[in-house]
């Protein structure tokens, strides 16, 4: 069948292109090494849009390529299996991964490391494409840890940065705790049910006590935690922004931080045995939001905003999750693939104009220089908002409404503080960069080629190419189809995403609750309002931001400094286990190589001492001689 | 008569004598002495066993110990005497090249 | 009558013995030597072995023992090694001599007694010299014409060592 050959030939050819990349990137392909990478993402875009119309027609279906691990009645074959969650997240992962392949042509160019870098994209396209694919846990352990090693790769793609290195070893240790409580999930899964097929666990495993469940469900969702970064595992991906944009866009906005909240989904049969586990997973959900908001509100490098904005959407998605909207949150998690790949890109896009530069502050009115990345810039914005009739709203409006429905008011609240956060600092952001009270020209003065005193563009039309300019298409493009799904992919694909996902996650609570118009009119206005306040400070001047930083300093300072949550770490782990580290190489230096080299010295010294023997006068050899016939006669005189 | 076993205990004490003799003198020449008392002990034994067994092989040994001995003994003089004109010296202390 | 015969050179063998290995003077030794040399040598008669004392007479006491005065006399020895006999290496090198002494006459007594045979003459009937002769010359003709080529490497051995350069 046709479509069993789709499953595995969607995530062979990125793998095809990793190894032409990888192995033959620095002989063969160079600067042109683009090409295999684009064209095996494209036919995997094709072929995931296959899948996803024969999920539509057939919902489910298996493919068994090979028996892997066979002990006793333990067997665990390579088995792929689509069906529409899987079909959704093979469709974002693939189409958001050609986007910023596309992106990369240009934003990469000139790069040392151009073909090492597609292979690595490719490499990761093809971790998450199976990851998605997998029909047990294992082969997803195995995938999720490959993904994790993309990320380390990419983060750390230019190796030779202390800072971009440190951030990729981070981000990697960080996920591995997550991992390893992911894996006590794994195992206790294994014990308790004897299988790590899904639809073997899934059948078993809500027959059993429910202590048992609650506990596998909290493991597991520590393993997404981590890879999906909430707290407390959420800090590796601020520093992760240390990475090139395009991978910034691709693993941590859309892809690889959502392999959690796929994860968790993908278990629903298992949370939804667990209550307790589910209220853990929303109340993490919502803390996270609300803390990276808070965050995000003071940070001035733009990237940083949009990975802690990341974290903050994460947190919605599994607050959704958490409450029973399942499919709600994986809407979400579809429409934030759009517009924070969006937003990202759009960052990338400025900082390439003004040469490097994200910070905030030192910014202002490049609208009129880089129009094309200002609109999709601003469309991404009022889609992260949460604004009428950008996809955003749809999707959260779906988490919000049914955290109202299912009477989790508290957590209500907070979530709504935390969209009205969002309409802040992501227009904040806007205002900023883009329009605002300062000037950008004036900030960054062009090179000094034209003999004028006095700059700005009095006069001169452009400023050659040594100041601020648009993008080229390559990295315009994905920009515009971006920012096209941000606004189409909400209204139009709502009730259908949610039928078609129904066929395998369970409905949300309906309900008509009193008060649900309200609360939804209350989100509605919560994100206009921090909109406005947006607007009010950073465009128009009459609120002055450093006068409220100065009214409430202890406050601005917890944010920040990200609630001083690094520093924590720092001092309780990282600290003790760099002691332990040293003590360790002490105790290896002296006492382990003092034994080794003790043995050594003590043969040597051995050595010395029978070496006395040899004193080179003949007399002495012939005392030993005669002295060896004594004792040999003595020793058969004696039998 | 005299009994085998006299000749044999005889033998015995001058190669007794013979041993503590090389291994104290420093002289190489009464070292060399020694080693002739030596072996004359393990000639008069070797005679002994022949008497004792009524077979001439022990003589036939002794003659040919006796034959080897002087081949010997030419040799080792001749190095002796290389030696002295070499270092001027005649102490086996002093011949120390292959200390270790 | 043998046995007073036998102390006697047995005694003698054993002072000149002592003699050679005690002597300050290096001359002293090899006379001393020599004396040795012709009690062995009566000892080997007295047991019959009339050919190889003669043999012991030439060779050891004529030859070997006027190569070692040659020597000791072209190499102007002055034999001035009074600290041999005292230190700890000499007494250790005595107690070892009587320990190993003690341990071959254990061996001895342990073997077959203490061996009571008389010693006859060798071989009753045919003269000594002839019977010496037909064994040497038939069973160990093989020996002996390698012992000649040992003699022969020995000459030339010591030509080419004791050549002046």
């Amino acid at each position: 069948m046709i479509a069993d050959q789709l499953l595995w030939l969607i995530p062979a050819f990125p793998f095809a292109a990793f190894l032409v990349n990888g192995l033959l990137g620095r002989r063969l392909t160079k600067n042109a090494a683009h090409w295999p990478a684009l064209a095996a993402v494209g036919l995997s875009f094709v072929c995931a849009l296959l899948v996803l119309r024969n999920a539509v027609e057939h919902t489910a279906w298996q493919v068994t390529l090979f028996t892997w691990i066979k002990v006793g009645a333990f067997d665990v074959p390579l088995k792929l299996s689509a069906d529409p969650l899987t079909a959704v997240m093979l469709v974002v992962v693939s189409g958001v991964s050609f986007l910023v392949h596309l992106y990369s042509v240009g934003y990469m160019h000139g790069d040392g490391g151009y073909p090492r870098f597609f292979a690595y994209l490719s490499l990761f396209t093809f971790s998450m494409l199976m990851l998605v694919l997998s029909g047990n846990f294992l082969l997803l352990y195995v995938f999720w840890e490959a993904v994790g090693l993309c990320s380390y790769l990419l983060i750390g793609f230019w190796f030779h940065k202390k800072s971009a290195a440190d951030a990729g070893k981070k981000a990697f240790l960080v996920n591995r705790v997550g991992d390893f409580g992911f894996a006590l999930g794994i195992l206790l899964l294994v014990v308790n049910t004897g299988s790590v097929d899904y639809q073997e666990v899934f059948r078993l495993a809500p027959q059993l006590p429910q202590a048992t469940v609650t506990l596998i469900c909290l493991l597991l969702f520590v393993g997404a935690a981590g890879k999906s970064a909430q707290f407390p595992l959420h800090v590796w991906l601020p520093d992760a922004m240390e990475g090139p944009t395009p991978v910034s866009a691709l693993i941590h906005a859309a892809t690889m931080v959502t392999a959690g909240v796929y994860m968790v989904a993908r278990c629903n049969a298992l949370f939804t045995a667990a209550p307790t586990a589910m209220q853990v997973v929303a109340v993490v959900g919502t803390l996270t939001a609300v803390m990276a908001a808070a965050i995000a509100l003071t940070q001035t490098d733009l990237k940083r905003i949009m990975a802690y904005s990341t974290v903050s959407q994460l947190g919605f998605m599994f607050l959704g999750l958490g409450v029973g909207a399942w499919a709600g949150a994986i809407f979400h998690l579809f429409t934030h693939a759009f517009f924070k790949a969006l937003l990202f890109l759009g960052s990338g896009s400025v900082m390439h104009a003004i040469g490097g530069d994200c910070d905030i502050t030192r910014q202002g009115r490049l609208a009129r220089h880089i129009p094309w990345t200002t609109t999709t810039f601003i469309v991404g914005s009022l889609a992260l908002a949460g604004i009428f009739p950008f996809a955003g709203f749809f999707s959260k409006e779906m988490i919000l409404g049914a955290a109202f429905a299912g009477h989790h008011y508290v957590l209500f609240g907070f979530a709504v503080l935390a969209a009205g956060g969002t309409a802040f600092y992501v227009f904040r952001a806007v205002f900023s960069v883009f329009f605002g009270l300062r000037d950008a020209d004036a900030l960054h003065p062009a090179p000094a080629v034209e003999a004028h005193g006095g700059h700005g563009d009095a006069g001169h039309g452009g400023h050659g190419h040594g100041g601020v300019h648009e993008s080229p298409w390559v990295m315009l493009a994905p920009l515009v189809v971006l920012a096209t799904m941000s606004v189409l992919a909400g209204w139009p694909l709502e009730h259908g995403f949610v039928q078609f996902l129904g066929r395998v996650l369970p409905a949300a609570e309906h309900g008509a609750v009193p008060g649900a118009l309200a609360a939804e009119a209350l989100a509605i206005v919560v994100a206009l309002g921090g909109l406005t306040f947006a607007w009010v400070t950073y465009q128009k001047g009459i609120v002055d931001p450093d006068r409220i930083a100065a009214s409430w300093p202890r406050l601005y300072a917890l944010s920040k400094n990200k609630f001083y949550i690094d520093e924590f770490y720092d001092a309780t782990i990282v600290r003790p286990l760099l002691a332990l580290a040293r003590w360790a190489l002490r105790f290896d230096l002296d006492v382990i190589d003092g034994i080794v080299n003790g043995v050594a010295a003590t043969a040597r010294g051995w050595g010395a001492a029978l070496a006395r023997l040899q004193t080179g006068r003949v007399r002495d050899y012939l005392l030993f001689m005669a002295l060896g016939l004594a004792a040999v006669l003595g020793v058969l005189l004696w039998r | 008569m005299v009994a085998v076993s006299w000749y044999l205990a005889l033998g015995a004490v001058l190669f007794s004598i013979g041993l503590v003799g090389v291994l104290v003198r420093r002289n190489i020449v009464v070292m060399l002495m020694s080693v002739e008392l030596m072996v004359n002990a393990v000639n008069l034994n070797l005679v002994a066993f022949s008497n004792l067994h009524a077979h001439y092989t022990g003589l036939v040994l002794a003659l040919f110990v006796i034959g080897v001995e002087a081949a010997e003994l030419g040799v080792a003089l001749a190095i002796i005497l290389a030696w002295h004109r070499h270092s001027g010296r005649l102490d086996a202390d002093s011949a120390t090249l292959l200390k270790g | 009558m043998g046995q007073f015969v036998f102390a006697l050179l047995a005694l003698v063998a054993i002072a000149s013995a002592i003699v050679v290995v005690a002597a300050r003077r290096v001359v002293a030794s090899a006379l001393a030597l020599v004396l040795c040399f012709l009690a062995v040598a009566g000892l080997f008669i007295l047991q019959g072995a009339e050919f190889l004392g003669a043999v012991q007479i030439m060779l050891y006491a004529g030859s070997i023992v006027v190569l070692f005065v040659f020597v000791v006399m072209l190499a102007n020895l002055r034999g001035d090694e009074s600290g041999d006999w005292t230190g700890p290496r000499a007494f250790g090198a005595a107690l070892l001599g009587v320990v190993l002494l003690a341990q071959l006459l254990a061996v001895f007594a342990r073997a077959r007694g203490w061996l009571a045979v008389p010693s006859s003459g060798l071989v009753p009937g045919e003269g000594h010299v002839q019977v010496l002769g037909k064994v040497l010359f038939r069973d160990y003709l093989l020996p002996f014409e390698i012992l000649s080529v040992i003699l022969l490497a020995a000459l030339f051995g010591l030509i080419v060592i004791g050549r002046r350069k």
